[in-house]
């Protein structure tokens, strides 16, 4: 079978599309310049900051930041977060670093223990034993809170993260499923509903590939990436989400787009329904944005890292 | 997951990545062949000799197939 667009070998097929590698290529590379374009994503004057780990699409957002900040004078660097999960974070960020030193990346890593004074893997035992929290909800609200905390630090006014569609069609589907469309409201390729001087702002230039496309993009460049498993993972809801999404993308192609252009048609009103509802303070110790006093990682802190 | 199909003669050799296993299977097509491993092709690339590969081409016996994860986890 042949490329649409030329005579060479297709690699490539997906609903009405067929390509070979250097148009699958141009493919993937048009398609998130478009989605920095259209929703601004990237601007004159922003630092952008890549919420990196090594892993696939982490890589792929990183790369195409790099080209895209570089044709555009805009500045930009990498940020991870070193969760200290023995091994699994060391092994994808030693792909990370090479790969930031093959391309010319700043690299800046921050990480739970020289934070919290702790890593994962310290608390992991005491949050399930002691305070009935998975390590997986532990590990997200410290890695955001980081996340932000840093690249504010750094200066910077972009946050991007490797979110694909197929993450942004299961996140949709799942918060639809447990009847709570406050969350559906602030996903989207600009995360949040209220935008807040002390949250850098959450971008996901990736948000109309799909993971299978990342993965294909990755490996025709020949970037190092291997599957490696978190020993933590709790995909639990996710995974099943993710499954029958994959059984219905199988049987009628287009259903993740279907998914999220539906979606992206009802987000500007979503948006404005709980616009101001959720008014934010900001914490009494970190001065981070939250709902109560006391943001969700200083309570995790206090709970976990203060024994 | 299901088992391969034993066929004695002709086999040709799959790497799964997310098991990490390397299994002999006789030549067929790659939807056959991920349809009789019972992994969905959304979920993985299918690589003959480091070229991916279409899922409808035919895999034959001195070909060496790699079976890769799309999802990463964590
Ligand atoms: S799987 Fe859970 S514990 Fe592991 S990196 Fe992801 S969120 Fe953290
Ligand atoms: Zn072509
Ligand atoms: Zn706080």
């Amino acid at each position: 079978m042949n490329c649409m667009k030329c005579e060479e070998k297709a690699i490539y097929e997906h609903n009405n599309l067929k390509l070979c590698k250097t148009h699958f290529l141009s493919y993937f590379e048009d398609k998130v310049a478009k989605t920095i374009k259209k929703f601004n994503l990237y601007e004159k004057g922003d630092k952008v900051c890549v919420a990196a780990s090594g892993g696939k699409d982490s890589l792929a957002v990183l790369y195409m930041t790099s080209k895209y900040c570089k044709k555009h004078h805009i500045d930009f660097f990498a940020l991870a977060i070193d969760e200290g999960i023995g091994g699994y974070r060391d092994h994808t960020l030693d792909d990370l670093r090479a790969f930031c030193e093959t391309h010319g990346i700043q690299l800046e890593v921050a990480s739970f223990h020289s934070s919290f004074g702790q890593t994962l893997d310290m608390i992991r035992d005491d949050a399930i034993k002691n305070h009935n929290k998975k390590p997986c909800t532990v590990c997200g609200v410290m890695r955001r809170t980081l996340l932000n905390r840093n690249a504010k630090r750094l200066g910077a006014t972009k946050l991007a993260t490797g979110h694909n569609l197929d993450d942004e069609s299961q996140s949709f589907c799942m918060n639809l499923f447990k009847g709570n469309m406050r969350h559906n409201a602030s996903l989207g390729p600009i995360t949040g509903i209220n935008q807040h001087a002390n949250f850098v702002t959450r971008v996901k230039p990736l948000y109309y590939i799909l993971e299978k496309e990342t993965r294909l993009y990755t490996f025709l460049k020949g970037f190092k990436v291997e599957f490696t498993e978190c020993p933590n993972i709790d995909l639990s809801f996710r995974s099943v989400i993710r499954d029958k999404l994959n059984e219905l993308e199988s049987q009628f192609p287009g259903t993740k787009n279907g998914i999220v252009n539906a979606f992206m048609d009802a987000l500007p009103d979503l948006k404005e329904k709980y616009r101001g509802k959720n008014d934010y303070k900001v914490c009494e110790r970190c001065s981070d944005p939250c709902s109560g006093k006391i943001c969700n990682a200083c309570k995790l802190e206090e709970q976990l890292c203060r024994a | 997951m299901k088992h391969c199909e034993h066929v004695y003669g002709t086999k040709m050799e799959v790497f799964i990545e997310k098991s990490k296993q390397t299994l002999q299977h006789k030549p067929c097509t790659g939807a056959q062949l991920l349809k009789s491993l019972d992994i969905n092709p959304q979920t993985v690339l299918l690589v003959r000799n480091d070229e991916v590969v279409l899922d409808h081409e035919e895999l034959s016996e001195d070909d060496k197939v790699k079976i890769l994860s799309v999802v990463s986890g964590g």
